[in-house]
């Protein structure tokens, strides 16, 4: 077969149409189906606007992550920095309050100690007292004449 | 290329239904004849065209016009679609089957000689055994009448390089009818 046969060959499918149905089918479905909106380009100005657009994005972003991160840092730092003062406070405070305590205890001790002698003594001065021999003798002469009243 | 069609593109990119229609009308019948010599089969040709064309519907905001017809954009998503086809299907078509070639037959063909019919079904028969891109060339310059400088565009090659694959296609199509006969 000649190359010019080929071609008339490859030519006289031209006749061949597609199927009247299938073409209006077809039409009905592409266009109730969606349309997606304009696709991204790749001009350089484009891509140059949106890189920009993002970049400014991307730095307010960061920008406002910053800003967060060193307020909470800050509340953190301000925390970590009044900490040991507060503790040192504390500290100085109970031990203060231990040293006050432990010289309120010597004192009851102390009183306890000068009651307990005082007691002692009152308990022994009672005693001597009572005992004296003054009132012995007395208490005698006091026994005799009620002896002597009743007789 | 069709008269106002880049008026009627810029209709179809604002989502004008009628604009687009238009296009379609023009555009089916070589889309349609360029997808079933690819694939052989007509129910298959159907459905590769109709979704070829939905695409580029769903996609035409992002067309831009660069001095080539519209249908140059068509042309690449109908090949497109086509060879996603055969990566997902990895079949062949079997061209030998008299039922698949029942499209062939036109009114018009089955008036005329055994001879030019025989001549048809060794062509498309020769035509499979082809390159891909070699086939594309030849259905695109002789069976849909394309300028060089548009299938050039369509294929993504220069029209010096269009020119050499038709050349090489010719012949190696010629080789392969006489292997045939």
């Amino acid at each position: 077969m000649s190359e010019e046969r080929i071609i008339k060959s490859l030519s006289a499918l031209k006749s061949v149409q597609p199927d009247g149905d299938f073409a209006v089918k077809s039409k009905t479905l592409i266009f109730s189906s969606a349309r997606t909106s304009a696709r991204p380009t790749l001009a350089p100005k484009v891509i140059f606007g949106r890189v920009l657009d993002m970049g400014l994005s991307l730095a307010l972003m960061s920008a406002l992550v910053i800003t967060v991160l060193s307020g909470v840092g800050l509340i953190s730092g301000r925390n970590a920095a009044v900490t040991p003062v507060l503790n040192s406070g504390l500290t100085n405070d109970a031990s203060a309050a231990i040293q006050d305590i432990n010289v309120h205890l010597s004192d009851v001790q102390y009183f306890n100690a000068e009651s307990a002698k005082t007691n002692t003594a009152l308990k022994a001065a009672a005693g001597k007292a009572v005992v004296s021999p003054a009132a012995s003798a007395s208490q005698q002469n006091i026994d005799s004449l009620l002896n002597q009243a009743a007789q | 290329m069709l008269e106002d069609e880049q008026d009627l593109v810029k209709k179809s990119k604002d989502g004008e239904v009628e604009a687009f229609g238009l296009l379609y009308d023009h555009y089916l019948p070589k889309i349609y004849r360029f997808v079933l010599i690819k694939v052989g089969r007509r129910e298959e040709a159907e459905d590769l065209t109709h979704q070829a064309f939905l695409k580029a519907w769903q996609n035409i905001a992002g067309y831009e016009f660069k001095g080539y017809p519209f249908g140059s954009w068509l042309y690449k998503i109908a090949r497109n679609t086509v060879y996603d086809y055969y990566r997902q299907t990895r079949t062949e078509m079997d061209i030998e089957d008299a039922d698949d070639l029942g499209w062939l037959v036109t009114e018009e063909d089955a008036a005329a000689d055994t001879e030019k019919r025989l001549d048809l079904q060794r062509t498309l028969e020769s035509l499979k055994k082809l390159k891909g891109i070699e086939e594309d060339v030849l259905i695109m310059r002789f069976v849909d009448d394309l300028p060089i400088k548009e299938v050039a565009r369509t294929l993504g090659k220069t029209e010096g390089a269009v020119k050499l694959i038709q050349n090489r296609g010719i012949k190696n199509l010629k080789k392969l009818i006489e292997k045939e006969s």
